[in-house]
């Protein structure tokens, strides 16, 4: 039982593994996934910004191109082609032109600045308390000198800082190599926030043309182009653009030992997991720009398809679990259902071999399948050697036909019981009682029969030998009826003619009437004593006495020698039996005497030797007593009536009841003694042979 | 049918007596033939030119009884005589074996008498 339980955790157990594994793997995929969609986007912003950055940059070219190509150019034309420029480009906080201006041009260009409309313009620079002061003599001056746009940015016309050393040498660097050059990342003069600006100054020589000589390239320098760049609003410019919402840092990373922060929204707490890096040029400078989310990229545990594998397998492994339990459950239930009917049927087996009923099974060719030790005794066979023989070789041929009619309404209805005669293996003949039940397959298709078998042969005789004793007494009752009644019948009607006989003084009439009913009443008598010894032939109870049997013949012989002819018979004697038999003797006398007076009564009188010989001996532990005669002897047809009650096998000589042998028969029965009788050419022998018990011959 | 000829079977002495006294004081002109058994009445009839008009037969007899009689009567003889069973009890199964042969055309308890015979004579032959 608790194997089951365990098979169904282990299942459980199992998914529940396979689960979370596909989960997780599922999960990293989709990480990756998500990963590479941060990634992806990080890199568009990069791009966004960059090309931004350039664009601005860009602005700077397009106005020293319009330099390069014009003579002069007025602050007017300045300021129409810068704020066209400027409108573009936002995040420019201000596009300068910064002449290089000698000491001695110092004036010209303040008159020239008046005269644009500037009326107090002066070169200035920062004073010691941090205000603006009108800038001190020197050789070059780098003044601011027109500015776009003016508004917001008044502050710084005119201004020429001597000592902002990052300012003085992006001017030189950029005046030497002829190249952009920008400031590294200060804080702008016109900065109201605390964001990062820079400066790129682009130089212009004399003639539109930069020069190939370094020192050339410082003498012939007219000017330069500044661009301020506020380094926060360019971004935040795209971000807001583009609507991203990521984490932003650019850094500014020309010197690598000392990275320069330009710029940074929100710090990264990601690590390097979902961090995308650009790197690109911003005239001199170097800029690292990094793009990563805000926050920590979280997926929640369920959500996402890893999220319904995990819940579909927890799921699934619990109802396999669930499945297997049931299903182990009902497996044992089975199983003990099959255990139970399999004894059942093993019993039903064992009892089927031991029983004392014969049982066999019988296939559609009416082959035995199957027999039980029974069965086979029944028919005196092994077991074995029944199985393949014909079914009807069973049954003798009188019922075979019978079992055929059977087995064919068995088949129709299901079942047919008969009781038909059965031979064994070596011919003997018994009665049985069959009962054929069809055998069906699972289809309800006869596929045979089941043959019960029980030997009833002792019932059968039971039977034969009741049928027997019921028929006799059926003719009892209706012979004696008849024969009872005939002399009285006879007797009445012939004392009525005797009267009348007798009134008409016939005489001669009336003796010949008392004549017939006295010879009727005789019969009468006779038969009534003849039925009161059967009476007591059937019932009496007798001890068994030593009887000398030569006095019991002599005795009779002496009794019947008043019968009529007696005289004419020689009679022989043999009688060898010396030793008193020990029987009953009512029975024995009966016997004797019934033999002795047929023999008598039923000689030949037309013969002219007639003899009656009577012999006693002892033959093979038997007393046996003979009578012959040379008489009448029993007719050829009545010969098998000879035992029966009520037979009379001769014509008016006969005066017997015909119950004399049908008596004598009985009592051997009851003395355990046989009667038996020969026919020779002339008269009939009688033998009574009865078996002797130990002791009977000392 | 005027009855000229009839035979008697029957075994008891006793009975023969009587049934022949009431035929002869029926008709006196009657011939009478008596035989004691089946077969004494076949021998009979074997050696008469003329079947009897009237058999009257008993059934219990020795040798051969009234039953194997008819058995034998009917199947040696077309001509069939009018076989009268002239017996002591009215049994049943005497009465259905007897009636089983086309020959018995009447069954009387004994002893015969004159209305039997004067009912005999009404039967056609």
């Amino acid at each position: 039982m608790k194997a089951h339980y365990a098979l169904a955790i282990f299942v459980c157990l199992i998914g529940f593994v396979i689960s979370i594994l596909s989960y997780a793997t599922y999960r990293d995929f989709e990480k990756h996934q998500k990963r590479q969609e941060i990634i992806a986007n990080n890199n568009q912003l990069i791009q966004s910004i960059e090309t931004h950055i350039y664009n601005n940059i860009h602005v700077l070219n397009v106005l020293e191109a319009f330099y390069n190509a014009s003579d002069e150019i007025t602050r007017s034309d300045f300021h129409i082609f810068s704020s066209a420029l400027l409108e573009l480009n936002p995040a420019i906080q201000a596009l300068e032109w910064i002449p290089k201006v000698l000491h001695s041009e110092r004036e010209a260009y303040r008159q020239k600045a008046i005269e644009d409309g500037f009326h107090d313009y002066e070169i200035i620079e920062k004073s010691a308390d941090g205000g603006m002061q009108v800038a001190g003599k020197r050789d070059v001056y780098y003044p601011v000198y027109y500015l776009e746009p003016y508004t917001g940015n008044e502050i710084v016309l005119g201004y020429d800082p001597p000592d902002h050393v990052e300012r003085r040498e992006a001017i030189q660097q950029a005046t030497a190599t002829g190249k952009p050059i920008s400031t590294p990342s200060l804080t702008l003069a016109q900065e109201t926030q605390s964001q990062k600006g820079v400066l790129i100054f682009s130089p212009i020589y004399q003639d539109g043309i930069i020069p190939k000589a370094r020192a050339e390239r410082i003498n012939k320098l007219s000017g330069l182009i500044l661009m301020v760049l506020r380094i926060g609003d360019t971004i935040n410019y795209v971000i807001n653009k583009l609507n991203s919402p990521m984490g932003i840092t650019l850094v500014d990373i020309t010197s690598p030992e000392s990275p320069d922060l330009l710029f940074q929204n929100h710090a990264n707490v990601t690590g390097d997991m979902y961090v995308s890096t650009g790197i690109f040029q911003v005239a001199n400078r170097i800029w690292k720009i990094s793009i990563y989310p805000k926050g920590h990229v979280h997926l929640s545990i369920l959500s996402g398809k890893s999220g319904y594998i995990l819940v579909i397998g927890a799921s699934l492994s619990l109802l396999m679990a669930y499945i297997i339990f049931e299903l182990t459950q009902r497996k044992i239930l089975v199983e003990n259902m099959v255990k139970q009917r399999t004894k059942e049927v093993r019993d039903l087996g064992r009892a089927m071999e031991s029983t004392v009923e014969g049982v066999s099974t019988i296939n559609l060719h009416g082959k035995y399948t199957y027999a039980n030790d029974a069965y086979a005794n029944l028919l005196n066979h092994h077991p074995n050697d029944i199985i393949g023989l014909d079914w009807l070789e069973s049954f003798s041929p009188i019922s075979q036909e019978d079992a055929t009619q059977n087995l064919k309404k068995a088949t129709q209805y299901g079942k047919s019981v008969f009781e038909p005669a059965c031979i064994t293996h070596n011919g003997r003949t018994f009665h049985a009682r069959i009962t054929l039940i069809r055998k069906l397959n699972d289809q309800m298709e006869n596929i045979g029969h089941f043959c019960f078998m029980s030997d009833i042969t002792e019932r059968k005789t039971i039977e034969q030998n009741l049928k027997v004793a019921n028929e006799e007494l059926e003719e009892f009752a209706y012979r004696t009826s008849h024969d009872l009644r005939s002399p009285l019948v006879s007797s009445l009607g012939l004392l009525t003619i005797s009267r009348n006989a007798l009134l008409d003084q016939d005489y001669a009439l009336t003796n010949d009437c008392l004549g017939h009913i006295e010879s009727s009443l005789r019969k009468l008598d006779m038969l009534v004593s003849d039925i009161l010894a059967l009476t007591q032939t059937k019932s009496a109870e007798e001890e068994d006495i030593p009887i000398d049997v030569d006095v019991l013949i002599e005795n009779s012989l002496q009794n019947f020698s008043h019968l009529p002819n007696y005289q004419r018979l020689e009679i022989k004697k043999q009688l060898n039996f010396d030793h008193p038999l020990v029987t009953k003797q009512t029975r024995l006398q009966l016997i004797i005497d019934n033999l002795i007076s047929n023999a008598i009564k039923y000689q030949d009188l037309s013969r002219e030797n007639p003899f009656i010989k009577i012999s006693t001996q002892e033959q093979n532990g038997s007393f046996i007593f003979e009578i012959e005669d040379n008489g009448l002897g029993i007719p050829q047809k009545s010969r098998d009536k000879l035992f029966k009650m009520f037979q009379r096998f001769h014509r008016s000589e006969s005066y017997g009841s015909g119950l004399g042998l049908y008596m004598i028969k009985k009592s051997a029965d009851i003395i355990s003694g046989a009667v038996s009788v020969q026919h020779p050419e002339h008269g009939v022998i009688f033998r009574l042979e009865i078996p002797l018990r130990k002791g009977d011959n000392v | 049918m005027n009855i000229k000829h009839v035979l008697i079977v029957e075994d008891s002495e006793a009975d023969q007596f009587l049934s022949k006294r009431t035929i002869e004081s029926y008709d006196p002109n009657i011939t009478i033939s008596q035989a004691y058994d089946g077969q004494e009445a076949l021998e009979i009839i074997q050696t008469l030119e003329q079947h009897p008009d009237v058999i009257f037969l008993d059934i219990n007899m020795p040798v051969m009884n009234g039953v194997e009689f008819l058995e034998e009567y009917e199947t040696k003889y077309a001509h069939c005589t009018i076989v009268v069973m002239l017996t002591t009890s009215n049994q049943d199964r005497d009465v259905k074996r007897c009636k089983e042969f086309s020959c018995v055309k009447n069954y009387i308890i004994k002893p015969l008498d004159n209305d039997d015979l004067v009912m005999i004579s009404k039967i056609d032959s």
